[in-house]
């Protein structure tokens, strides 16, 4: 027996480690509804996940350049997107707490800025990881 | 970037799928190279070239791509 998808099987592992922990639950707590069916959905999941990982289709399909650089173009304009979105929105949302002060446009201001820094913060500790990588 | 993959295919007798088996891409990604839409990487040019027993240099007319690009750089400065 060979695993051909070492992921599916780690998932397929964990699905029954916690089917296993309901089952341990159900047994110490008496019958509860939402135990049983946690337990029969991670077991069916777990024996999917590991049924899978043992069949030779599961083997990872090679990854196509072009999709990789579909996927890398996509997720940069995304990025632009939310992130251009959010500094928009925000600026809106300060000119209606300049205009009528109500606190909640200031809190919607403040946590979409701190969302458009977080995310540019990411983005530079990304850049900074792959320029010395690449 | 102007290339010859659609020529060459056509030459050779192949579908898209075909070849696309080949070089170990999709059928999509052959699509968008004959189209000019997307440039291969290296390896993947190197290995259309070997499929059509050409060069890299010829599948991808770059002496004529780099003409033309020396012309536009031109023409921008």
């Amino acid at each position: 027996m060979k695993i051909y998808n070492k992921r599916n099987f780690a998932a397929g592992i964990f699905s029954l480690a916690l089917a296993a922990a309901c089952g341990v639950v159900l047994a110490v707590t008496g019958f509860q509804m939402k135990w049983l069916i946690s337990l029969v959905l991670l077991l069916a999941l777990g024996g999917v996940d590991i049924c899978w990982s043992l069949s030779r289709e599961a083997r990872l399909p090679r990854v196509d350049e072009r999709d990789q650089a579909v996927s890398r173009k996509s997720a940069w304009l995304a990025y632009r997107i939310v992130a251009n979105g959010c500094w928009i929105v925000s600026l809106g949302a300060l000119v209606v707490y300049g205009v009528s002060r109500i606190p909640a446009a200031l809190a919607v201001t403040i946590t979409l800025d701190a969302v458009t820094i977080g995310a540019f913060a990411a983005l530079l500790g990304a850049e900074v990881y792959y320029e010395k990588r690449m | 970037m102007k290339n010859r993959v659609r020529e060459l295919r056509t030459e050779a007798g192949m579908t898209q799928q075909q070849l696309a088996d080949l070089v170990h891409v999709s059928s999509r990604t052959i699509i968008s190279l004959e189209k000019g839409q997307y440039n291969p990487s290296l390896l993947l040019a190197y290995r259309l070239a070997l499929v059509f027993c050409t060069t890299v240099e010829d599948l991808y007319c770059l002496a004529e791509n780099k003409e033309q690009e020396d012309r536009e750089n031109e023409d921008w400065t």
